[in-house]
């Protein structure tokens, strides 16, 4: 009996909950909306609680999120800027190889009257041996260069050509023991000979003693022996010494370039016999 | 296959000499590799292959300076051919002896080249290049112990048999 009782309770209270709900259907949505706020309304200040923690966190989370990529666009900006630095860097010593370079045929068409155009060239090696005094540059046969031909800075004598190749040179150096030059005293004219010795320094031969030689006194190139154009300015007295004995001073010159120093040089194209029979 | 590595070895010496050590240079002297290298082929191989690689190393110097051509050729091979006479009574592995021998033989090189030149260049009055003789050795010496590292680690890794002596 009683577990009929009990059934018929369920059964019951389910119809109960199937008519509320389809009773509930039929309520107007205005009523609805009210019960639903009146409902929800006490709620508010806990979901508040919660939708700003949470809003919080995930807007704490976006902004390491951004900070993160900020870092990486930062880090690829620097790298952009370091390139482009590294580019305006490169750029700078293209421009100014270029001025050098501008500045030393200047200086040479300023000093030199001669319709011969010069060929500028690269300094890209050096003697190994520590004593001789050469060096390489990128000149050659294909760009018209020849043994004996002249190289200068401005107006400065570096050497000549001693061996040639397609498209490079060996450059003997003034400084070099084997070097010989003729040459003159600015001021006095007195000729000479200036050799090298490889220290870096040259010498001044045959200069009589009873010349009178100021120190600081500048050599230029006589021209005597055709090899050498005259007036290409070479070094300066640093040293005048008379013994006793000899019958000619020990004249030291320092020459005008510093061959570390530079990077390009001018290759004088001498004049060939048969440009000379044309 | 040991000849393509000398060579190679040879060439970047010589690219080196010819590029970079002027960088280096005090008061115009720049140390001299290829006297390094012949020292340390002499001390290290027999005396057939340190006979060709100094050969080869003179020949590399003359190319790259200026001046008579075989004048280092010659010097280098006799200079080579003093280390192998005497190479047997010393230990090579030393350091001491690497530097002790590098400087021996740099101002024996040094003096025999300036001889040379003195015979070829009349005019030129060499007697004042002569204080440049201590100096190089000096800085040849110095370099050594960097230069004979990297000599070796580079032949050790390519296995290179001439570092045992027959």
């Amino acid at each position: 009996m009683s577990l009929d009782s009990g059934r018929f309770t369920k059964s019951f209270v389910i119809y109960i909950f199937v008519i509320i709900s389809i009773s509930l259907l039929t309520i107007p949505e205005s009523i609805t909306n009210n019960i639903k706020v009146t409902i929800a309304s006490p709620l508010a200040p806990v979901q508040n609680i919660i939708s700003q923690t949470s809003n919080f966190f995930k807007n704490g989370l976006r902004k390491l999120a951004a900070i993160a990529k900020e870092a990486d666009e930062k880090e690829e900006m620097e790298k952009e800027i370091f390139l482009l630095k590294n580019k305006i860097i490169k750029q700078q010593d293209v421009i100014n190889v270029f001025k050098r370079k501008l500045e030393v045929v200047t200086e040479y068409n300023r000093n030199i009257d001669s319709n011969e155009k010069p060929i500028i060239a690269d300094i890209i090696g050096y003697d190994v041996s520590n004593f001789r005094k050469s060096i390489i540059i990128d000149v050659g046969k294909k760009q018209g260069a020849s043994v004996n031909d002249v190289v200068v800075f401005g107006n400065t004598l570096v050497g000549r050509i001693s061996a040639t190749g397609n498209s490079s040179c060996r450059v003997m150096l003034v400084t070099d023991p084997a070097s010989n030059v003729p040459s003159r005293f600015l001021k006095s004219r007195t000729q000479g000979i200036v050799q090298g010795t490889s220290n870096g320094v040259c010498i001044m031969k045959y200069v009589s003693r009873q010349t009178k030689v100021d120190e600081s006194d500048k050599v230029i190139s006589s021209g005597i022996g055709g090899v050498f154009p005259k007036s290409l300015y070479i070094g300066n007295v640093v040293e005048v010494k008379q013994k006793s004995a000899n019958l000619f001073k020990d004249i030291k010159i320092m020459p005008g370039i510093d061959i570390s120093k530079i990077e390009h040089v001018l290759v004088i194209k001498q004049k060939r016999e048969e440009d000379i029979s044309e | 296959m040991p000849w393509i590595i000398i060579i190679s070895v040879i060439l970047c010496i010589s690219l080196i000499q010819t590029t970079l050590l002027h960088h280096i240079s005090i008061l115009g002297i720049q140390p001299d590799l290829f006297i390094i290298f012949l020292v340390f082929h002499s001390l290290n191989s027999n005396m057939e292959r340190s006979f060709h690689a100094n050969w080869a190393t003179g020949l590399a110097k003359d190319i790259f300076t200026e001046g008579f051509f075989g004048l280092n050729t010659v010097l280098f091979v006799i200079v080579g051919y003093l280390i192998s006479l005497i190479k047997d009574t010393l230990f090579g592995k030393h350091l001491m002896t690497q530097i002790s021998v590098t400087f021996t033989i740099s101002i024996i090189y040094n003096l025999l080249y300036l001889f040379m030149l003195s015979i070829s260049l009349t005019s030129a009055d060499l007697l004042p290049m002569a204080w440049k003789c201590p100096l190089i050795t000096i800085y040849n010496s110095i370099i050594v112990p960097p230069v004979f590292w990297l000599l070796n680690r580079f032949y050790s890794s390519f296995g290179f048999p001439s570092l045992k002596r027959k």
